[in-house]
């Protein structure tokens, strides 16, 4: 019957599919190339004011002035990139702060999150709700700026040192939830088998636990090191010395200073000497713009393709 | 499941504890932070009073001269700056060389740029830090808010026993900007101090046009070049604005409050003066004739606009005499001249001023170190224009050629102190200090100085009154809006949000402090 079936039923197929392929074809080939188009187009909305955003920053100042923004320039120059070139130990130093700050952040933000989401996924641990609750708690309710600011400059004596950049974000309720969320898919068997074997909890948590976990690790550790690396609101608060100023601050600094000059007139005049038409204000945005962003964009892909596993919120993954 | 569920029976009561108790642990937190608070601000203040009875003696003995007698002390002093300087400790050190030896004081320099001063210090100072001088102004930390948040201390005693020729060091009008409830709470930095609202012009097009400047006496004048403008020379705009180009100070109106400045009776204008009309239905015509661009409206910031070089006339409130040098780098490098439209007031020097915080410990040496500040030219120079040799080369008599990128380099004379004992740096007019204390000298000074209203009791009516200036402002500023049509509908509106409420407020205070000051 399968046997005979088949060509039997391929006939009239063929018959048809020689029609309805060409009109397949050509309507399958529509769809694509629409579909292509369609993510073409989305791409290209990515990528193009990226580029624009890469040329700007190339851009002479007095072209922009005159022409806008362009995708060919008249006239490129290196002015943005050299203005904050001319020194380059302050940038230099501050890119070293920078990279510091996000690995030794990461690395222990990853170790306090895991462990203390493993704890929390643990349901034979019997403080869960009790500790749950804490820790949403404090997302509910924060101190305000103010105790913050007291807590780490009088009561943890951090204040112009490195970790002042560290120690606020090290540790981020919603990344404890997401990695709890994680971690009690993990099923509990293999826990209690572990135990069976013979293997103490941190042995399990070392050894079980965290191997099993690399994609929300992977995906918080993304996440965590975007925090540090574009942190720069308490190194303004803690940090006085100049050799501790991470790439962000010196960039927001260098910007709002730069608004704050031109956009009141009256202060430039004050400032007889700073020759506001010859520097490269809005080139110099873009610069900004591409040298904070770039690392981070290079760092991006790498950690992509554990996005799908790593990010489930509780609720039922697929 | 059915094991989670017995865990979860089994520890509902636990949960139910320990919530309490995270409750009773958090409720308990706040209220130690509270103490905590309460407990620092009121020590902090009486430290600092006490610090100020129990030296004030010994300042008084020691101040013929010997510093040395002086307990060291170290003072941190934190002001804005343009930008990080590479060489500020070796600044610094140089500076406390100074003052070690004048006061037996060291000072923490601590430099934060403009764009963050205002929130850093707003964090700083609410968290009680303990800062001995702060910089203050009327346009960022601004000194009243923060003196009515207590952040600043009282200086009349200091000036009198530690200060008294930096008090003598300046005329009365100064100090009287820097006076709040009748106290002095900052010290002034002396500089150009006068506002004179005037044209900005393009040299070239003057030049092109054989304009006259003699013949400018009012704003109006200026109609004929404009159409000049317009006419032969495409690509300019003959007059740059964004918010409109009206100043009381062109009128006759005074610049404390707004009142004729011959007005026997004293009284309060209304927001919309008949100058004010004036001036929108001139803008306005202006607007249509083409004179002023299309997008002035809406424009963020005017300096874009001139910065290109591309307009010809602007009006600039402040015009102050000398300053043609300046406007010309924020106009393309085109060079400039003024035609003032009035002339010069005198607006106070709540600009830039330092002021010693409530949580400083040391107040009366803060108080000695702003004296030195202010009458050493040589810690002066030192702190404007870094090292001698390094930073700076003296060449003739007061004029030093600046290194700009030898790692110290400040163009902000006017934040730490007195000009008048600065250097000049090569290309200023010789003459520069000279004509500083004489503008200040001859500016109109205000019969309103010291009156400063309390918007307290109207604060809901000047917050409905500026949105509606914020809706309408510019559009009838720029001549965008036809003030025949949208002038009605612009004062109902203000009359709607309470603006007669805000002038009958002002007119009572100021009748009241007129009263007081025995001037009616």
């Amino acid at each position: 019957m399968p046997a005979n079936s088949m060509p039997a039923k391929s006939m009239p197929a063929k018959t048809t599919t020689a029609k309805s392929t060409t009109a397949k074809k050509s309507s399958f080939k529509w769809s694509t190339l629409i579909i292509h188009l369609i993510f073409i187009l989305i791409t290209l909305s990515m990528l193009v004011p990226l580029a624009l955003v890469i040329i700007v920053s190339l851009t002479d100042e007095n072209s922009i002035l005159h022409h806008g923004y362009r995708m060919i320039p008249d006239k490129f120059s290196f002015a943005a990139y050299e203005y904050f070139f001319k020194s380059p130990d302050a940038i230099l130093r501050a890119y070293g702060v920078t990279i510091f700050v996000a690995v030794v952040g990461t690395v222990l933000s990853l170790i306090l999150t895991a462990s203390m989401g493993y704890t929390l996924s643990r349901r034979d641990y019997g403080l869960v709700r009790p500790t749950s609750f804490y820790v949403f708690f404090t997302m509910l309710f924060g101190g305000g700026l103010v105790p913050f600011y007291i807590l780490v400059t009088q009561y943890l004596h951090l204040k112009d040192t490195i970790w002042a950049l560290i120690v606020p974000g090290m540790l981020s309720p919603f990344y404890v939830l997401i990695m709890k969320g994680f971690m009690s898919k993990i099923p509990f068997e293999i826990i209690e088998s572990a135990k069976v074997e013979g293997a103490r909890e941190w042995r399990i948590f070392a050894q079980l636990i965290l191997p099993l976990s690399k994609p929300s690790l992977a995906t918080l550790g993304l996440f965590i090191m975007f925090n540090y690396w574009n942190e720069w609101f308490n190194a303004l608060l803690f940090i006085d010395n100049e050799r501790l100023v991470p790439l962000q601050l010196l960039l927001v600094r260098t910007m709002n200073s730069l608004d704050f000059i031109t956009s009141r007139p009256e202060f430039a005049l004050v400032m007889s000497n700073f020759n506001l038409a010859n520097f490269p204000k809005t080139a110099a945005k873009f610069a900004i713009a591409i040298m904070s962003a770039g690392p981070m964009l290079l760092v991006f892909p790498f950690f992509q393709r554990f996005f799908v596993k790593g990010l489930t919120v509780g609720a039922i993954k697929g | 499941m059915k094991k989670t569920n017995n865990v979860k029976f089994k520890f509902r009561t636990t949960l139910l504890t320990s919530i309490s108790l995270a409750a009773a642990l958090t409720a308990a937190g706040c209220g130690n932070s509270n103490n905590n608070n309460t407990d620092a601000s009121p020590s902090a203040a009486p430290s600092g009073s006490a610090g100020s009875t129990a030296s004030a003696p010994a300042s008084g003995s020691a101040s013929p001269s010997a510093g040395s007698e002086l307990e060291p002390v170290e003072l941190t002093w934190y002001y804005p700056q343009n930008a990080a300087n590479a060489d500020l400790k070796l600044v610094n050190d140089a500076v406390n060389k100074i003052t070690k030896e004048k006061i037996n004081a060291t000072i923490k320099l601590m430099p934060i740029d403009f764009g963050t001063y205002e929130q850093k210090m707003n964090t700083t100072t609410a968290a009680s830090e303990k800062i001995d001088i702060i910089w203050t102004s009327n346009w960022l930390f601004k000194f009243d808010t923060n003196q009515k948040k207590g952040v600043f201390l009282p200086l009349d005693d200091l000036l009198k026993s530690s200060g008294q020729k930096l008090y003598d060091s300046m005329q009365k009008k100064f100090w009287d900007d820097a006076t709040l409830d009748g106290k002095i709470y900052a010290v002034p930095n002396f500089q150009v101090s006068a506002s004179r609202p005037s044209l900005v012009l393009q040299k070239r097009f003057v030049d092109k046009y054989n304009l006259d400047l003699s013949t400018i006496k009012k704003i109006d004048d200026i109609e004929p070049f404009l159409k000049q403008i317009k006419d032969g020379e495409p690509g300019i705009t003959p007059f740059g604005t964004t918010k409109g180009f009206y100043s009381g100070l062109m009128y006759n109106i005074d610049n404390r409050v707004e009142v004729y400045r011959d007005d026997t009776t004293h009284t309060v204008l209304p927001d919309v003066t008949d100058e004010l009309k004036h001036s929108y239905e001139l803008a306005h015509s202006w607007y249509t004739k083409g004179y002023i661009m299309e997008d002035a409206a809406t424009l963020k910031s005017a300096a874009d606009a001139y910065n290109k070089g591309t307009t010809a006339v602007w009006f600039d409130v402040t015009g102050k005499p000398g300053s043609e040098v300046e406007f010309k780098v924020a106009d393309g490098g085109y060079d400039v001249v003024l035609a003032p439209l009035a002339q010069s007031t005198f607006t106070g020097a709540a600009s830039t001023m330092n002021a010693i915080s409530r949580t400083s410990k040391n107040p009366e040496r803060a108080m000695m170190f702003l004296e030195l500040v202010n009458t050493d030219k040589e810690l002066y120079n030192t702190l404007v224009y870094g090292i001698e040799g390094k930073h700076y080369e003296k060449t003739t008599g007061d004029f030093i050629k600046i290194n700009q990128d030898a790692g110290y380099f400040t163009n902000t004379d006017w934040i730490f102190g007195n000009i008048t004992n600065e250097y000049l740096p090569e290309g200023a007019p010789a003459d520069k200090i000279e004509q500083t204390i004489k503008v200040n000298d001859e500016a109109y000074v205000s019969p309103y100085t010291g009156f400063v209203f309390n918007s307290e009791p109207v604060k809901t009516e000047i917050a409905n009154v500026n949105a509606v200036k914020e809706e309408y402002g510019a559009s009838l500023g720029t001549g965008t809006l036809d003030p025949a049509k949208y002038l009605p509908i612009y004062e109902e509106k203000l009359k709607k949000a309470g603006v007669e409420t805000i002038r009958a407020e002002k007119q009572k205070q100021l009748n009241e402090w007129l009263a007081a000051n025995g001037k009616k």
